[in-house]
């Protein structure tokens, strides 16, 4: 596939798989949201020299599904920190102050590219 | 072949000393590039943080969730953590000096050499005894099918750091409790540069 010009290579999970991305249950006592590291959230936390001997993906593909069951898809850069950043802020704005999430509200990393 | 296992070997450093764990590294996972005589790794699936493992390792053993490849696998039911990648390593290393010596004119030796190799991992690092996996028996059995099939015949620089590589993976899955494993990450990166040593 092509995005903003460049050729990518596009990677669906084996059998559809998707992984839901949460915050840390932490957050109220940290007093700040903090996203839950899971297996394929991993690739947004890795250090610069790491990506020297790893290629990594460059976006996430992440769908999200609000409480009414309305979803919308996202291409997200992974980049440095800004993937964290930006799915803090949708989980943040979809929880309770205790860091709960809003009821039937879902956000999961479906693909990367 | 030599810089293909030296990249391998630097790779998993550098996810190491970041506590990084691949999880999942395979010939079809590595690619090196001849130009600027450079490995990559691909497939970030797999990868985890080693103070994630260490956290799970704290109540129960931790098997990756996914990603892993059998015949490149320390084993189905316990830990994993840096010596997974190392066992993984040893195992690439040892299809590397397998390939290094077939002839490329027949490939059905090739191949079976190859498939000789993954079967014997495959096979003995998985051993059981009394239905539970058993790392101490599995070690014993990869150690006696080599010297019996393989290290007798050749005996390369490659062979012996693939070797080297598996044994040191197994010598630490065998490790009594989760906490010597944990504290061990320093004697792999060691470990691993007398492995490449080895190679060079």
């Amino acid at each position: 596939m092509q995005l903003y010009g460049q050729p990518k290579i596009y990677k669906r999970f084996k059998d559809d798989d998707y992984w839901p991305l949460g915050l840390d249950p932490d957050f109220a006592v940290k007093g700040e949201a903090k996203l839950l590291r899971t297996q394929e959230a991993t690739a947004s936390f890795l250090h610069e020299a790491v990506k020297k001997v790893l290629v990594a993906p460059t976006h996430f593909v992440v769908s999200e599904t609000d409480a009414a069951g309305a979803r919308r898809d996202f291409i997200v850069e992974v980049g440095d920190r800004e993937f964290r950043a930006w799915a803090k802020h949708r989980l943040s704005l979809n929880s309770d102050p205790s860091g709960e999430q809003t009821p039937g509200y879902s956000l999961e990393i479906i693909s990367v590219i | 072949m030599k810089q293909i296992a030296l990249g391998l070997l630097h790779a998993i450093e550098v996810l190491g000393k970041r506590g990084f764990v691949h999880g999942d590294i395979k010939f079809e996972n590595a690619f090196y590039d001849q130009t600027a005589k450079k490995l990559m790794l691909i497939d970030t699936g797999g990868l985890s943080k080693l103070s994630k493992i260490e956290s799970r390792l704290s109540d129960t053993a931790f098997t990756p969730d996914r990603g892993s490849t059998s015949a490149y696998r320390i084993q189905d039911d316990g830990t994993s953590g840096l010596e997974a990648d190392l066992y993984s390593v040893g195992v690439l290393l040892l299809e590397l000096s397998a390939r290094c010596e077939a002839d490329v004119s027949t490939r059905d030796a090739e191949i079976d050499k190859i498939r000789a190799v993954e079967d014997l991992f495959g096979k003995y690092a998985k051993a059981t005894e009394g239905g539970r996996y058993d790392p101490g028996i599995a070690r014993n059995k990869v150690w006696s099918q080599l010297d019996n099939h393989y290290l007798k015949k050749k005996n390369t620089p490659l062979e012996k750091a693939g070797l080297r590589a598996v044994a040191f993976a197994l010598d630490m899955s065998n490790a009594a409790t989760h906490a010597n494993k944990i504290s061990d990450r320093a004697s792999y990166l060691a470990e691993l540069k007398k492995i490449a040593s080895i190679i060079r």
